[in-house]
């Protein structure tokens, strides 16, 4: 019986073996593909349709886009963003297309791209407020933002100079904005392009109400040290600036050209 | 090593964890009480209910339930009402945590008093008592030991499961570390939270295995 029963295990053993080998057998041409991780609920950069549940949004259009220029195929990994930077340093995936604001931070950390979309931080407050256009005016209110975005980490900043936030961190963007509806907060500070997006789809709930407080245009965020990515990215980024491709994408998204002229002069606040 | 703005935060989101798990157990075991005493009473609309409680927070995810409570049911009330009824962050987590575990406790509940033999009640009966007096004073003490591995099982899996509370913007501990790791690239970080995790469960783990050895002394 004991005996049946080491055999049994070494052969289990033995098979899974060769299953696992087999599996491994067609090695698919790994230059070719371009893995990119993206945290897929962020509109209107990458989310899903809500017809279809296709991966669609500006960062996607532009990562296909992309990907076509350098001769590769594109592969999308949806990723949660607290964290999305661990999976780039571990090679999980090659860039970060995930409306990923340029910072002297990332930029020390990471290889990063040329801007290929201009940003900067807005205040949204909801229709039925006092609309707060200023830091100051948020001052004792409960402020709501996406967790370790450049919004967040202003949001610190603010802070630590001493206004007197009551921040709280979500998940996703679309968390935040459902706790702005639901009155659990009173403001959120957001990326403008995505307030945009949002006070498009619920005009009379939100609006925009201060000015953009921070250039912080958004990039491609790559492994520090791969620079035969990061300079194949940049010239691509600056083909399709010239040629009209990124006003086509930038008109489509946000009925705007944010894509080309971009002031490459960041003014982070962190 | 950690610098001190860090270990205020690690204690911070620590202090977030006990919070939850301190205020969802008693509520759960006082509301799972209730349930289970419905689940196994002759009253056949509490025993409806005590189920259709039990199979709806027992049989969806604790994360979604969160959400409801947090985000979906301030939504649903401003479109009924018109007006915003906001929920506390806070009060959003020891609701849907003390909901969550009262459905697991009272099934355990049920079946530590279950199985108890019948003839204890057949016994308490024949000596005059009404079935209340039997069960508070014969059936659920004896039921007790047994169940104790059952609720401390449960606290432990409370304590961990109360990373999900950092979906609605509170810092437990998980989500501070994770913070602190992805913004240094060190993994680290994640060492400090399993050391107090472990912490945490073991003293509940410690606790309960010497309550059991006592309160079982006479069996």
């Amino acid at each position: 019986m004991k005996k049946k029963l080491v055999f049994l295990l070494v052969f289990v053993m033995v098979f899974s073996v060769v299953v696992v080998g087999c599996t491994n057998e067609e090695p698919q041409d790994e230059a070719k593909i371009l893995k990119v991780g993206t945290d897929d609920a962020y509109p209107p950069f990458e989310f899903h349709d809500e017809k279809t549940n296709d991966l669609i949004g500006f960062d996607i259009d532009f990562g296909y886009a992309l990907a076509e220029r350098l001769g590769m195929e594109i592969e999308w990994i949806p990723t949660a963003w607290d964290g999305i930077f661990n999976g780039v340093n571990t090679g999980q995936y090659d860039a970060i297309i995930s409306c990923t604001s340029l910072t002297p931070d990332r930029m020390e950390s990471f290889a990063m791209s040329k801007p290929y979309l201009a940003n900067g931080i807005v205040i949204v407050s909801p229709t039925d407020t006092e609309p707060a256009s200023t830091i100051e005016q948020l001052s004792g209110k409960k402020v709501g933002v996406q967790i370790e975005t450049t919004s967040d980490i202003a949001a610190q900043k603010f802070i630590a100079d001493g206004a007197k936030l009551n921040l709280y961190k979500y998940d996703t963007i679309m968390d935040a904005f459902a706790a702005l509806k639901g009155g659990s907060i009173d403001y959120i500070l957001v990326d403008n392009s995505v307030g945009g997006y949002y006070i498009q789809t619920d005009v009379e709930s939100f609006a925009i109400t201060s000015e953009v407080l921070s250039n912080e245009p958004i990039g491609v965020t790559m492994a520090k040290g791969n620079t035969e990515l990061q300079e194949k990215v940049n010239t691509a980024i600056k083909e399709m600036q010239e040629d009209g491709t990124m006003t086509a994408l930038s008109m489509k998204w946000f009925l705007d050209d944010l894509a080309t002229n971009i002031d490459e002069d960041l003014q982070v606040i962190e | 090593m950690l610098s001190e703005a860090q270990i205020f935060a690690l204690l911070r989101g620590t202090g977030n964890t006990i919070l939850i798990t301190a205020v969802a157990i008693p509520i759960g075991i006082i509301f799972g009480m209730i349930l289970a005493l419905g689940r196994i009473s002759g009253n056949k609309i509490l025993q409806k209910l005590s189920w259709l409680y039990v199979w709806f927070f027992r049989g969806t995810p604790l994360l979604l339930q969160l959400f409801i409570i947090h985000f979906a049911i301030p939504l649903i009330a401003l479109d009924i009402t018109g007006n915003k009824m906001p929920i506390n962050a806070y009060m959003s987590c020891f609701i849907a945590f003390s909901l969550n575990s009262s459905a697991y406790l009272a099934e355990f509940f049920r079946a530590g008093i279950e199985s108890i033999d019948k003839g204890q009640m057949e016994a308490s009966k024949a000596l005059g008592m009404t079935y209340n007096q039997a069960m508070f004073h014969i059936i659920i003490p004896q039921s007790i030991k047994r169940l104790i591995p059952s609720v401390g099982n449960e606290i432990i899996t409370l304590i961990k499961d109360t990373s999900l509370a950092s979906t609605v913007a509170i810092f437990d501990l998980l989500r501070t570390t994770k913070t602190m790791s992805s913004s240094t690239g060190k993994w680290v970080y994640y060492i400090y939270a399993a050391a107090v995790y472990l912490v945490l469960t073991s003293v509940i783990q410690i606790a309960f295995d010497k309550t059991e050895k006592k309160v079982g002394i006479y069996e």
